[in-house]
């Protein structure tokens, strides 16, 4: 992972590095500077050096906990970053939700009437969520909900629940569609196991057979997708936010990258990258809760190095 | 391509009879497949549409010419998706849009294409260290949420429709890179290409005319798919003010100008987003037949 981190830094570094003029230029439009003073602005700013230089410093301060200061608002980019985090989390977790009570139960049902209306018809359903550009259904549940039902806001995140529920469904269908599809395909493969014939053999109820059973063994790969859903929503639905002037991360990325506050920017994406990766360490973690087996192989794999 | 393989073989065996190339069986899947064929459909009366939007419109009067007089109309016979606040008809800019937000599509798909492929078959080719680098580029590269990626690109390099294409393109390099390596890696050890080792002819030759051919089939399902996210990418870039520049009729900056008026003039927001939809919808459904075409085992 620290090398994926390595990594991406330099890679963000070097491309904001390529953009034409910086915070200085900025400040020389607005006001004039004599040429001392700009030398002086570019030495503060940390502006003079080859971008490997720089890129160096950066990182020495970075490890130290010192993620530097925004260009515009002169605050730590640490700061702003953790304060926007409960918005995000918040939303990340609403919308992982919405995609969760959607989409599990839409593939688990298309996987047992395989072949039906009803399989054909929930499938054609998330391959219209995949085709939505997901600001546009946004814009649109903004239209048809949010300006005819009173109580629920257009945006922002001063009314709490209320202000949470478009944008976790039109965050939440987004992510529906990849995983309806892979419930159904993981369910496929479970549904022809023998041991759930055994299982209906002995009496249990279609629904226990379905849902104790055979969903529990299909679990993996939908942890695995759900898994990295909430990891890339939890670094900020860039769009989503910009529609509903949510305060999250993702709008502060791009204000950041918008108005050249490259300090912020870099910043931002590297922590963002640091969340998907701890998240996506997490979930893998998980597979051994779920899968005994999984567990057991990687206990004795130990005890073998051991 | 496929075609090529089987014609020579016909003239080296001499065999008269016609050999079912695996173009026409794809065909002959992809043929019955509805929603492929809807889904192809579409993409060519939006291809129509698009090469012949200049006869039909005049692109300086109706597309990008201002006329206050009818600004905001509402939908009516004469401007059936309405006028937007400069008094441009909808319609028009929606039609002549789809030259950008398909032209985008494409080239950006070429693009990450093209790279992702050469990266790939180096990869995949060419085990060991150059592997290794081009593999952990890829992960550091893909690490980075595409969407950001390409808002980085683009303010970076400045917004035209080039910076737009080449940071979508950009963006979907680690895919095609990971596939071509995949199939790639599966080719290699087969005996056909030790044979051709053994005729002494290059391995660029080897790798370029004998092992791409026949890891084409997954990589043109990917480009096929990755047109429609590089669809909505491109309108998603162009809603944040970083796409295709101001007065030319872009999808997505169609989007982000109706956002402004969607309590007074929600049509302004409805229609640039419905041709989003049914344009990656098209490519979607293509994409998804094409693979249960070219691969019938993953159709369940």
């Amino acid at each position: 992972m620290i090398p994926v981190i390595i990594g991406v830094s330099f890679l963000i570094f070097f491309i904001m590095d390529l953009a034409p003029g910086d915070i200085v230029d900025i400040k020389l439009a607005e006001e004039a500077l004599t040429f001392e003073e700009i030398e002086q602005l570019r030495e503060t700013y940390g502006l003079n050096g080859s971008v490997f230089t720089r890129y160096f410093s950066y990182m020495v301060n970075f490890v130290q906990g010192d993620l530097g200061t925004s260009l515009v608002s002169g605050r730590p980019v640490l700061d702003s970053y953790l304060e926007k985090m409960p918005a995000t989390i918040v939303l990340a977790c609403a919308s992982i939700f919405v995609s969760i009570m959607i989409s599990i139960p839409l593939g688990v049902y298309a996987a047992m009437k395989r072949g039906t209306f009803a399989d054909n018809a929930s499938m054609v359903f998330s391959f219209l969520g995949l085709s939505i550009p997901n600001f546009w259904l946004g814009l649109m549940l903004i239209i048809v909900v949010a300006l005819n039902v009173p109580g629920i806001p257009t945006g922002g995140f001063s009314k709490g629940i209320a202000s949470v529920i478009l944008p976790a469904i039109t965050v939440g269908t987004g992510l529906t569609a990849t995983l309806a599809r892979t419930t159904r395909s993981s369910m496929l493969d479970v549904l022809s196991q023998d041991y759930l014939r055994t299982e209906r053999a002995k009496g249990h109820k279609e629904i226990k057979v379905i849902m104790k059973y055979a969903l529990r063994n299909a679990l993996i790969p939908i942890i695995t997708i759900a898994g990295g859903q909430f990891a890339v929503t939890l670094g900020g639905a860039v769009l989503t936010e910009t529609v509903f002037s949510w305060p999250g991360v993702g709008r502060l990325i791009v204000d950041a990258v918008n108005s050249r506050d490259v300090p912020m920017a870099v910043g931002c994406i590297i922590l963002k990258s640091i969340t998907i990766g701890i998240v996506v360490l997490i979930v893998d973690l998980l597979y051994a809760v779920i899968d005994p087996r999984i567990k057991a192989q990687y206990g004795k794999r130990k005890r073998k190095q051991a | 391509m496929q075609n090529c393989s089987t014609t020579n073989n016909q003239s080296i065996t001499g065999k008269q009879y016609v050999r079912q190339s695996q173009m026409r069986i794809v065909m002959h899947h992809l043929r019955k497949n509805k929603g492929a064929m809807v889904g192809l459909f579409i993409i060519l009366a939006i291809v129509f549409v698009a090469i012949f939007a200049d006869v039909i419109f005049d692109y300086d009067k109706d597309v990008v010419g201002i006329d206050i007089s009818r600004k905001l109309l509402r939908p009516s016979w004469e401007h059936p998706f309405g006028t937007d606040d400069l008094g441009r008809d909808i319609l028009s800019r929606i039609l002549y849009g789809s030259r950008f937000s398909v032209s985008v599509g494409v080239v950006a798909t070429l693009i990450g294409l093209g790279i992702g492929v050469i990266f790939g078959a180096i990869a995949g080719y060419y085990c060991g260290i150059a592997e290794d680098i081009i593999m952990r580029i890829n992960d550091v590269v893909s690490a980075v949420p595409s969407i950001l990626m390409g808002i980085v690109i683009v303010s970076a390099l400045g917004a035209t429709t080039f910076n737009l294409m080449l940071a979508i393109g950009i963006t979907s390099v680690p895919q095609f890179v990971r596939i071509t390596r995949a199939s790639v890696l599966t080719v290699r050890n087969q005996e056909y290409i030790e044979a051709l080792h053994a005729t002494g002819i290059s391995e660029f030759r080897i790798i370029a005319f004998h092992v791409l051919p026949n890891c084409l089939s997954p990589i043109i399902v990917q480009a096929t798919l990755r047109i429609a996210s590089a669809i909505i990418a491109a309108s998603s870039l162009s809603f944040l003010g970083l796409g295709v520049p101001a007065p030319a009729p872009e999808w997505g900056s169609m989007l982000s100008l109706g956002r402004q008026y969607v309590r007074t003039a929600s049509y302004l927001t409805i229609f640039p987003g419905l041709a989003i939809l049914i344009t990656v919808l098209a490519f979607n459904l293509l994409g998804d037949g094409l693979r249960d075409a070219i691969d019938p085992k993953l159709k369940k």
